[in-house]
């Protein structure tokens, strides 16, 4: 069973983003990590670049399959977690937390609104998965 | 594991005389080579002895069955080798002057000449070393068909979700714009799905031919139709050309451009992953912009031609893998038109035998007749906790290569096999048993399988330690043991 | 001969278990209008035997004529230890393909680590990859790896690259995704003036082949500190074989060497096949295209080697794929292998230094008779441009060595215009200098 958090919104592209007032930190769901299996590999954009909604900001690698990170929302980039370029599992043990990937100032507060709530994402992986 | 080479202390042969020359070496310092190049020290003797060995814990087609789907893994004659191994060829510089040449060039032309009357294309250019090299260089040409048609707003390249991985890769270094379209049930093209995205901005459709499940596009002819409808070109995939040959061609299936797979289709030995050799032959609308030189025969004297005014250039250093052309020119030579129908006709037919053998005891998501190849899905494995994998792994304890696994990805768990016209039906009755027997360990005895295989030199590898930490060098190794 | 082994009753026998009389019963058009069409054009003719084809082949071959050359041009005729020729003929190797299944490819796998391994000690760089196809479509990957490294899109580039190697990058760059800007070498090599001013900072890399197309040495420390004192990237085009002479890639900071490998035990075999080197810098590494070996621990905790790092190849990111090579020239990695680990250290540094003293005898012998003087005159290691009088007397000259069953050096107006008079002219350790320095005593 993979763990929604109910903290969090979510895209559908499976990114969930914490708001924290401006600042939005940004991961992959427990279901994405799930389906990627052990990952091995993430690319991330440097700090003060900019990302945009629906666009891919980085990659993520498992053995087998590569997928794009999509922005959930526009941002500025002002921290990401450099703790995965060494350990990249972090992501398969605790997406949640230490696995984040980066953190932004968030654009546009309207553009949140457009999510997915914790409720709307676990039908959208329950739907999709079976 | 071999001890590594680097491991060893020994004195190296000599192998030429030393020369005192007639003079020291008169550069600067500071452009010589100062440190040690660290190459092996070894004798000849510890030296054959550890490639003898590593030679033994590899597999290849003289080993036994290797039903590799999309990669034709048939037998590669003898006397090709012998052949392609004479000082004649082997000797000949790139940039003599071209009566030294002559017959290589010779080869080359009567090479083009026979692949045309394989594929009815208008003409052929060798300079691709690969498949995937002979993909970007059509797509080139197309690019220079449409620039030259000032029709410069086609910067799309459409290809099924079952083309090769190198299809879209190859548009998209080509700086195209990828668009896939989905199979329809019966795994072939969609001519719907293909309808909405067709349009002015479509530079061309990618198609393997039969696909990569295995199964002949039977609307070929339609979907040729529609993309030239729409000003676009059709370009042919040659990985699965060997259930055609002697029988379709591939121009008359409406195609512009294609690419050939000498080392599949006409049997070149695979090198462990090369070289192979991916010749392009273009139709006639396409023949001002192939690649320079081509070959010009004028009575018995043969020579290059650069004056080719529209031609996108060069793709190769030289010529291409000429080498290699030369045992795929002998093949066809010692088969001739029967016996490349024979060899078709014995592709299907092992295909179609082995298909009905094996999908008792797995899905057949796609039922009807196939070609050269069928793929078969392996979910009904997890029923025991066991994977695609995990049957490909047992298949090495019984004596075989496994086939494609995981391809293509529009099948889930997929088994893609290729059985091949060299292999007799007392190896596909024999595979088909054993085959059998695995499936049986699979509900009784799962165990047999997830810890397959069991008698190789490893056991199975961990990718991900691999893939996180890389290990890609002995220096690597020596300084993650520190 | 068509190497299908069964007996027509085991034919038979699978046709009527599929319920056909012929197999175009299973193809699913009309195949009988192909078919028809595939006769009415076909021009092949009826299969050989063994013994018929032999004798072709031999037709063939007797039409090449064998003459002793000094020619190079990025090709080079050397001594190949019998070992190679040996031991790359084992069919588990040449009849095996790409090592999708490990546990049964360890042997290919460990060779590939360790060809790696030579090439990265060699070239000073840290990682290699398990090889292209050739020196120009490296050159074509390397340009690629620094677009998608700095994402910028300017590529300085020297007049002295192998022209061979240039007229695939352009063609390559169809689409303008680069903007070449070429730099003119009058002066033989690279002059740093003439880099300062052009580096801006959108150049994403600066090649620098050495020794160039002319055999010179270039300077390559000043030119690398150039390039990196300007942010942009060094990729260093590089002839194996003078590695045992000159400094090594990796030895003046360059970020992507690359190399045609031919020398390291290939044949000329007319341009192919030939071997692509690439490598890198470890911070680079995922972006390098092409197959990776890698060392990891089986189940039992045994070493061993997979293919690794693949979801930077084309059959995982598809569209994504930085490179879309697939089949690479494996074999010809192993020979150049099995070639590097026979020379030896001192093997190799032993070749490379008769080339030298042999391409100066012959360069000495011709310059001292007045025959045609030196066009550079700067360090050049096994190859170097001769200057004559007139596109006459180079012609005189070249004819009457050809007549001695000679062919001396290849005519650089080929390549450039202005320089008609000109002859780049190669030696190696299979050229019997000797007797061409008798042949040119009785030139008149």
């Amino acid at each position: 069973m993979v763990e929604v958090q109910d903290s969090l919104l979510y895209a559908p592209s499976h990114e969930w983003i914490r708001i924290e007032g401006d600042i939005g930190i940004i991961g992959i769901t427990d279901f994405a990590q799930s389906q990627l299996g052990d990952i091995v590999y993430i690319e991330l954009p440097e700090t003060d670049e900019n990302i945009f909604m629906n666009s891919a900001f980085g990659s993520i690698e498992s053995v087998k399959t590569v997928s794009e990170l999509i922005a959930p929302v526009n941002g500025n980039i002002i921290e990401t977690n450099e703790e995965l370029a060494a350990s990249p599992e972090l992501i398969n043990k605790d997406p949640y937390n230490n696995g984040w990937l980066i953190k932004i100032k968030i654009e546009d507060k309207k553009q949140i609104e457009g999510l997915l709530s914790p409720g709307d994402y676990e039908d959208m992986i329950s739907g999709g998965n079976e | 594991m071999e001890k590594f080479i680097f491991e060893y202390k020994e004195k190296s042969e000599l192998y030429l005389k030393k020369e005192e020359g007639d003079g020291k070496v008169e550069i600067s310092k500071d452009l010589l080579q100062k440190k040690e190049l660290g190459l092996p020290n070894i004798s000849e003797g510890t030296l054959v002895r550890h490639f003898t060995n590593l030679s033994r814990n590899n597999f290849g087609v003289d080993n036994g069955f290797y039903p590799l789907g999309s990669c034709t893994m048939k037998y590669n004659p003898k006397v090709n080798e012998k052949i392609a191994g004479n000082d004649k060829f082997l000797n000949s510089h790139p940039l003599m002057d071209e009566e030294y040449f002559q017959g290589n060039l010779e080869l080359l032309y009567n090479m083009g000449e026979m692949l045309k009357s394989i594929s009815g294309m208008a003409g052929i250019t060798f300079q691709p070393a690969a498949g995937a090299h002979g993909e970007v260089t059509g797509i080139m040409l197309i690019r220079a068909y449409h620039n030259f048609k000032k029709d410069t707003k086609r910067n799309k390249i459409i290809v099924p979700d079952s083309s090769h991985g190198t299809n879209p890769a190859t548009a998209a270094i080509a700086d195209f714009e990828v668009v896939e379209i989905r199979s329809n049930k019966d795994g072939l093209v969609d001519l719907n799905a293909l309808k909405k995205v067709l349009g002015p901005d479509t530079a061309a459709l990618m198609l393997t031919n039969p696909n990569t499940l295995g199964l002949f596009e039977k609307e070929i002819l339609t979907i040729s139709k529609m993309v030239h409808d729409a000003g676009a070109l059709l370009y042919y995939d040659g990985a699965n050309l060997n259930p055609l040959l002697g029988r379709v061609r591939v121009a008359d299936m409406g195609f512009d451009v294609v690419h050939f797979n000498l080392h599949k289709s006409f049997s070149t030995p695979h090198g462990g992953g090369g070289p192979g050799s991916g010749p392009v032959g273009v139709s006639k609308d396409i023949l001002p912009f192939l690649p320079v030189p081509i070959i010009k025969k004028d009575k018995d004297l043969f020579s290059f031609n650069y004056d080719l005014k529209n031609s996108i250039g060069h793709v190769h250093s030289f010529y291409g893998n000429f080498n290699v052309i030369v045992r795929a020119y002998f093949y066809i030579l010692e088969l001739g038109i029967e016996g490349l129908r024979k060899v078709s006709e014995k592709a299907i037919l092992n295909a179609n035998y082995l298909k009905e053998k094996l999908k008792k005891y797995l899905e057949l998501p796609y039922k009807s007749n196939c070609l050269h190849e069928f793929v078969l899905s392996g979910e009904k494995l997890k029923a025991f906790g066991l994977h695609t994998t995990d049957l490909a792994k047992r298949l090495i304890d019984y004596g075989y290569h496994p086939p494609t696994i995981y391809f293509p990805l529009i099948v889930p768990e997929a088994i893609m096999i290729e059985p091949v016209e060299t292999e007799t039906k007392e190896v596909l009755d024999k595979f088909a048993r054993d085959f059998e027997k695995i499936m049986n360990e699979a509900s009784s005895q799962p165990d047999l399988l997830k810890e397959a295989p069991h008698n190789t030199p490893v056991k199975r590898l961990d990718d991900v330690m691999a893939a996180r930490n890389p290990v890609l060098t002995f220096d690597d190794y020596e300084s993650s043991n520190k | 001969m068509d190497f299908i082994p069964d007996i027509k009753d085991d034919i038979e026998q699978l046709r009527s278990f599929l319920n056909i009389q012929d197999v175009n019963d299973l193809l699913k058009i009309d195949p009988l209008i192909y078919l028809k069409k595939f006769e009415s054009h076909s021009i092949l003719p009826e299969g050989l035997s063994e013994k018929e084809v032999m004798n072709e082949a031999s037709l063939l071959q007797n039409k090449n004529r064998s003459i002793e050359y000094y020619i190079g041009g990025g090709i080079y005729h050397h001594y190949i230890p019998a070992m190679v020729d040996e031991i790359s003929s084992r069919s588990e190797f040449y009849t095996s393909y790409t090592p999708y299944q490990p546990e049964l490819s360890q042997g290919y796998l460990q060779a590939m680590f360790e060809y790696q391994s030579v090439i990265s000690r060699l070239t000073s760089m840290e990682v290699s990859n398990s090889s292209l196809y050739d020196g120009a479509t490296a050159l074509v990957e390397a340009v690629n790896m620094a677009f998608n490294i700095t994402r910028k899109n300017e590529i300085i580039i020297p007049s002295n690259i192998n022209p061979h190697y240039l007229n695939v990058l352009k063609t390559y760059n169809i689409s303008n995704r680069f903007q070449l800007n070429f730099v003119p070498t009058p002066e033989g090599i690279v002059s740093a003036d003439d880099i300062r001013t052009r580096i801006s900072d959108n150049t994403a890399a600066v090649v620098l082949q050495n020794p160039n197309f002319f055999g010179l040495v270039e300077d390559v420390n000043s030119i690398s500190r150039l390039v990196k004192e300007k942010g942009a990237l060094l990729i260093a085009v590089f002839y194996p074989l003078s590695l045992g002479l000159l400094k090594s890639p990796g030895d003046y900071d360059t970020d992507i060497a690359i190399g045609e490998g031919q020398s390291l035990g290939l044949y000329p075999s007319f341009g192919g096949p030939l071997l692509g080197i690439i490598a890198t810098k470890k911070k680079y590494m995922r972006k390098l295209p092409g197959r990776l070996v890698g060392m990891t621990n089986d189940s039992d905790d045994n070493k061993g080697f997979v293919l690794t790092l693949q979801a930077r190849e084309q059959h995982i990111r598809r569209k994504m794929a930085f490179s879309n090579i697939c089949s690479n020239q494996a074999l010809c990695a192993l020979r150049s292998l099995l070639y590097c680990s026979a020379m030896g250290e001192e093997g190799l540094r032993n070749v490379a230094l008769i080339n030298y003293s042999r391409a100066h005898k012959v360069a000495r012998l011709i310059t001292d008779k007045k025959i045609a003087k030196l066009k550079f005159n700067l360090p050049f290691f096994n190859e170097f441009v001769l200057e004559f009088s007139s596109e006459k007397e180079m012609s005189r000259f070249r004819n009457y060595l050809k007549k001695q069953n000679v062919l001396f050096g290849l005519p650089l107006i080929k390549y450039y215009k202005e320089y008609n008079k000109d002859l780049l002219v190669s030696t190696t350790e299979m050229n019997d200098t000797d007797r061409l320095k008798d042949l040119i005593v009785q030139f008149k």
